[in-house]
């Protein structure tokens, strides 16, 4: 066992230099993290399975052996039911109230196609996107929200490992008795869809739940840099789970008035919003989410009735490029940001600050 | 739950019957991808199982349904919702 508190069993089971794991939708910051010693995984939900094909082909053609993986958002509950009577049940007044914020402001309708109801087949599609991870032999697959447990073998089987989200720590009981390789403990703090438990409560739990298994924990939820990191091992973590901090990246594919607004935001700056998609989604603030929170405003609907509603006003939108209307989901983190900076430079300076911090515990036990 | 042929066409789905299940009290971590983006929600469910079993694919990913529901998001406008096994707690079986 290495002497260096950065070199945990995560690097020893995986042969990452340093115990950071990066999640982005860009897979020019995947390959970027995973050749500074990291671990890149690229999120794949909305993808093809030809688009993650070409991607996974991407990457492998530029880390080699390194280690990346894949996350998808596997399902955890669906219901039946189809889309005209869905339509029927989106009240009249949210229909005026979203027609007045198109003529009130000049949004344009898309010309685009709007995108569909994901629930015709969402089984169906998991399961394809799997079948591409399988094939091309990821060395991780990780489960941003739904258990991996059912596929675990499977994937085992083809070399894949298997990591999985958690956001309450039932979740995370129930993976580690299933064998999960990599439970990810993602605090209330996180982007997205985050969890009702702070990080610092939710990181020694699952934790203390997982000793004596062959089961590593990952901190995940407001994690920028490297004081973080050295809080998160001190905790007991094998690593953390970062994403917000690569937005902001020269390799992301964030927009860049996004990327500015990502360095201009504040960790009270970004909160949870239903207004897309009826559920809270933390995310950088914008007139669009303002929106929805003026007086008179109606409550946002729930799923999928509140994306029904809205796809083709948010279509407009993009296609507008209505810049102050655009959001993207973000964790408190954000106040971690500074400046825009290659991923491999935030892996670096993230090590050199939790070494910094594992040399001022020293000192200070030393210095008693 | 009239439409399983629509729902389910062409997904690899068996849908069978538990009797022991029924009525069983459940709380079930619920969540899903939301469509066309690239982010999902999670949810918490609590209510009763009505029996059925879903089984999808092979492996076979088993799901549980959950009707009677006592708790569930705000204007959910469902009776029933499918959960995944692996996120069901029963409420009848005392706390490990």
């Amino acid at each position: 066992m290495s002497d260096d508190p950065l070199h945990t069993r995560l690097c020893d089971e995986y042969g990452c230099e340093v115990p950071i794991v990066a999640f982005a939708h860009t897979k020019d910051v995947i390959a970027a993290v995973t050749n500074a010693g990291g671990i890149g995984v690229l999120g794949a939900v909305g993808s093809t399975p030809e688009q993650l094909h070409s991607d996974i082909a991407w990457i492998k053609e530029r880390v080699g052996d390194r280690p990346f993986g894949v996350d998808l958002l596997v399902p955890a509950s669906f219901v039946e039911g189809n889309h005209e009577d869905l339509e029927s049940m989106i009240p009249q007044e949210h229909r005026d109230f979203v027609s007045r914020l198109m003529t009130e402001n000049n949004i344009p309708k898309p010309k685009g196609p709007v995108r569909g109801a994901l629930e015709d087949g969402l089984l169906k599609q998991s399961r394809a996107l799997l079948e591409v991870v399988f094939d091309e032999q990821v060395p991780i697959f990780a489960s941003g929200l739904g258990s991996p447990a059912f596929i675990k073998d499977e994937a085992h089987a083809h070399g894949t490992k298997v990591w999985g989200l958690v956001g309450l720590p039932r979740q995370a009981r129930r993976q580690i008795e299933a064998g999960v390789d990599v439970v990810i403990a993602q605090g209330y703090d996180s982007g997205g869809h985050s969890g009702t438990v702070g990080t610092f409560t939710l990181v020694p739990e699952v934790v203390a739940m997982a000793e004596g298994t062959d089961t590593l924990v990952l901190a995940a939820g407001g994690v920028s840099n490297g004081r973080q990191l050295a809080a998160s091992i001190t905790m007991g973590a094998a690593g953390v789970w970062t994403g917000t901090i690569w937005l902001a990246t020269h390799e992301s594919a964030t927009e860049m008035f996004l990327k500015q607004r990502l360095i201009e935001a504040r960790a009270e700056d970004v909160y949870q919003s239903r207004a897309t998609s009826g559920k809270p989604i933390r995310q950088l603030p914008s007139k669009w989410g303002d929106a929805w929170k003026q007086p008179g405003a109606p409550d946002p609907l729930q799923m999928p009735l509140q994306p029904m509603l809205v796809d083709e006003i948010l279509a407009g939108i993009r296609e507008a490029h209505m810049d102050d209307w655009m959001t993207t989901p973000a964790g408190q983190s954000v106040v971690g940001i500074h400046e825009i900076k290659p991923a491999a430079e935030v892996v670096y300076q993230m090590v050199e600050e939790a070494q910094d911090a594992f040399d001022r515990i020293t000192g200070a036990v030393v210095g008693v | 739950m009239s439409n399983d042929a629509q729902q389910f066409a062409d997904q690899d789905v068996r849908i069978t019957f538990d009797e022991t299940l029924v009525g069983r009290p459940v709380e079930a971590d619920g969540g899903a991808p939301i469509a066309g983006g690239q982010a999902g929600y999670r949810t918490t469910f609590k209510g009763r199982l009505t029996g059925r079993r879903l089984a999808q694919g092979d492996p076979a990913w088993l799901w549980l349904e959950l009707g009677d529901l006592v708790e569930a998001p705000q204007d959910f406008e469902h009776a029933h919702v499918w959960v995944d096994e692996a996120y069901v707690y029963f409420l009848d079986e005392k706390r490990s």
